[in-house]
């Protein structure tokens, strides 16, 4: 177990490292900021000066340990517009992004293992066929054109709900929009490992000894089935985010996606480059805690 | 088992009788999509023979009007007309050109160096292999998006730039399916004897396993044309993919979220464009899939 948690963080580091050194090369191919930072009339030498004063002239691998040490402290990253740090600002967006993907990852879960249960034991039904063809409509649409079909219908049209904004009523079209992605994920995942649990002797074993469907499905059958969800379920936390980001602007939400589209029209880069490191690193725990937690339910996981 | 010679990809031959027994509605999925396909691929191409108006001529005298609207001057707009007084028909159609061609020129860059990556890390294995895989992990595991927009900001998007980040996306299924399946056909008896035979490493990996694993690698593709086609979309809606006034899917809801208690047909229309686009890809992808692997049949 021991390995296998070891295994797991070091791969959760290689991921973060993979993500910043990527952004921060990016920030590096962005040009150079000695140049932007001196009036025009500067000769070569101040900026051959200032670019040694920022350490412009230290190799690659250096500067990005130099950003990084920066980037922790909070300082490497100051946002042009507001002229604060890039960090607090990042992760106070982030907290609101957090709240409504663990909401909407929630509510799929909630809708996703009923309904998958019922597709899969009335498989070919008329029931089954229409969940799984909403489960592909699901995956198909892009999440900003569900957000404003259900703003069409829900706050334009019938004026139920508000529009935009921050607030309890206000999360329920986003978070909405969001579950409707995770339940056709989830629920055609469920319902494919529902079905090949169904089949196994064990199943009819248990069926022989004349238990009752309901025990059969519950306790033999769903257990079984729900381990490889719980991996999906994390994996699927960065798909969350990705439709956070695309959606947030329309509900004018005031999380990361706001805050990096707002930024990029400003040409607040530091925010930018912040919140990518930053939503990398939550991303990356969050998988991390899912697959020690997969680990610690599924022994056959932690062997092998 | 050994397969002695590349053999034809039998979803290829659509119309075997045994391919086709009892399976009439994944037939008919397949064919509704490949025509659907096909469809968007002539708006690609040719626009302006179906589009009947110049998409981006504004009129103010013409701004929102419903679906079916007929102008002063006979002409019919059946999808209405957008916030500019533009024909929503004729922009949907060249918005076509724009999504394809950032779809799959990222798709066939992305699949051409992922599929390069994958063979690497699959046939010779060693560190390349280690380090090709830990990359795809952890790409897996991030919201790409976030860094495509990282790069907007930074390096600006024209068009070959929205085809790079497409690309950058797009090679990453390529390279684990590839990785996989050049891992397992590696140990096959018929490559060995090959190898016997003293075919050189390029050989066998060009002739014998590549030959091999085109048919998995076409499900991918179809699969991945559907994300990159959402990702462009998904781009242009936040101001960063395609610029005005070129016409493009994405652009148009952006543009459409302002007048949602106006003009419904705005939001409707595009969405509904990109939404067929992307299942038909899908559908192409399961159906190959399905006709690829029988064991696979009738599971998500």
């Amino acid at each position: 177990m021991y390995q296998f948690v070891t295994q797991r963080l070091l791969q959760a580091l290689a991921t973060i490292i993979v993500v910043s050194i990527v952004v921060f090369l990016f920030v590096h191919a962005s040009g150079d900021p000695a140049a932007l930072l001196l009036p025009e009339q500067a000769t070569p030498e101040d900026i051959a000066n200032l670019r040694a004063q920022l350490g412009l002239d230290r190799p690659l691998y250096i500067q990005y340990l130099a950003f990084m040490k920066d980037f922790w402290r909070g300082e490497a990253l100051k946002s042009f517009r507001y002229n604060l740090p890039a960090l607090p600002l990042v992760l106070g967006a982030l907290r609101w992004t957090l709240a409504l993907v663990c909401g909407a990852m929630f509510i799929s879960v909630v809708l996703a293992i009923p309904l998958g249960t019922l597709a899969a034991l009335r498989r070919g039904s008329l029931v089954d066929v229409m969940i799984r063809v909403v489960a592909v409509f699901g995956q198909s649409m892009p999440s900003f054109w569900v957000a404003m079909l259900l703003m069409l219908f829900f706050a334009v049209r019938f004026r139920v709900l508000p529009v935009s904004g921050l607030g309890f009523k206000h999360a329920i079209l986003p978070m909405a929009t969001l579950a409707f992605f995770q339940v056709a994920v989830l629920l055609r995942l469920f319902r494919s490992e529902m079905l090949e649990v169904i089949h196994q002797d064990y199943i009819r074993t248990a069926r022989s000894k004349g238990l009752r469907e309901a025990i059969v499905v519950y306790r033999h059958a769903f257990k079984n089935a729900a381990i490889p969800v719980i991996t999906m379920v994390g994996l699927q936390f960065a798909a969350l985010v990705t439709g956070a980001v695309v959606t947030d602007p329309i509900f004018a939400w005031p999380g990361v996606g706001f805050l990096m589209v707002n930024s990029v029209f400003l040409k607040d880069y530091p925010v930018v480059v912040g919140a990518a490191i930053v939503a990398a690193v939550v991303v990356t725990m969050i998988n991390l805690a899912v697959d020690i937690l997969y680990g610690i339910l599924d022994p056959r996981i932690r062997v092998s | 088992m050994a397969t002695l010679a590349p053999k034809w990809p039998a979803f290829l031959i659509p119309w075997k009788p045994g391919i086709l027994r009892g399976r009439l509605a994944g037939n008919v999925a397949f064919l509704v999509s490949a025509a659907l396909m096909l469809l968007f691929t002539f708006f690609a191409i040719w626009p302006q023979s179906v589009a009947p108006y110049d998409p981006t001529v504004n009129s103010l005298s013409l701004r929102h009007k419903p679906p079916g609207f007929v102008d002063a001057n006979g002409g019919v707009h059946i999808m209405g007309t957008d916030h500019m007084g533009r024909d929503v028909w004729s922009r949907l159609v060249w918005g076509a050109r724009a999504s394809m061609l950032v779809g799959y020129t990222g798709l066939l860059l992305g699949g051409t160096v992922g599929m390069g990556i994958g063979l690497a890390a699959g046939y010779f294995g060693g560190w390349f292999d280690r380090i090709a895989m830990r990359v795809v992990d952890a790409y897996l595991s991030f919201p790409y998006i976030l860094i495509a927009i990282v790069w907007a900001t930074i390096i600006g998007t024209d068009m070959r730039n929205l085809v790079v980040i497409m690309a950058v996306r797009g090679w990453v299924e390529f390279a684990r399916v590839t990785r996989g399946q050049a891992l397992a056909l590696r140990e096959r008896d018929y490559i060995t004897a090959v190898r016997a035979l003293g075919a050189s490493d390029l050989r066998i990996v060009w002739r014998h396993i590549l030959a091999n694993i085109l048919g998995p690698i076409l499900v991918v593709a179809g699969f991945q044309l559907g994300v990159l086609i959402l990702l462009e979309a998904s781009l242009s809606f936040l101001g960063i993919g395609i610029r005005a006034p070129t016409p493009a899917w994405g652009s148009m809801l952006s543009d459409a979220r302002n007048y949602l208690n106006q003009a419904w047909w705005t939001v409707l229309f595009p969405g509904m464009a990109i939404s067929l686009l992307v299942m038909s890809a899908n559908f192409m992808g399961d159906s190959l899939r399905d006709r690829l692997d029988p064991a696979l049949q009738g599971k998500a």
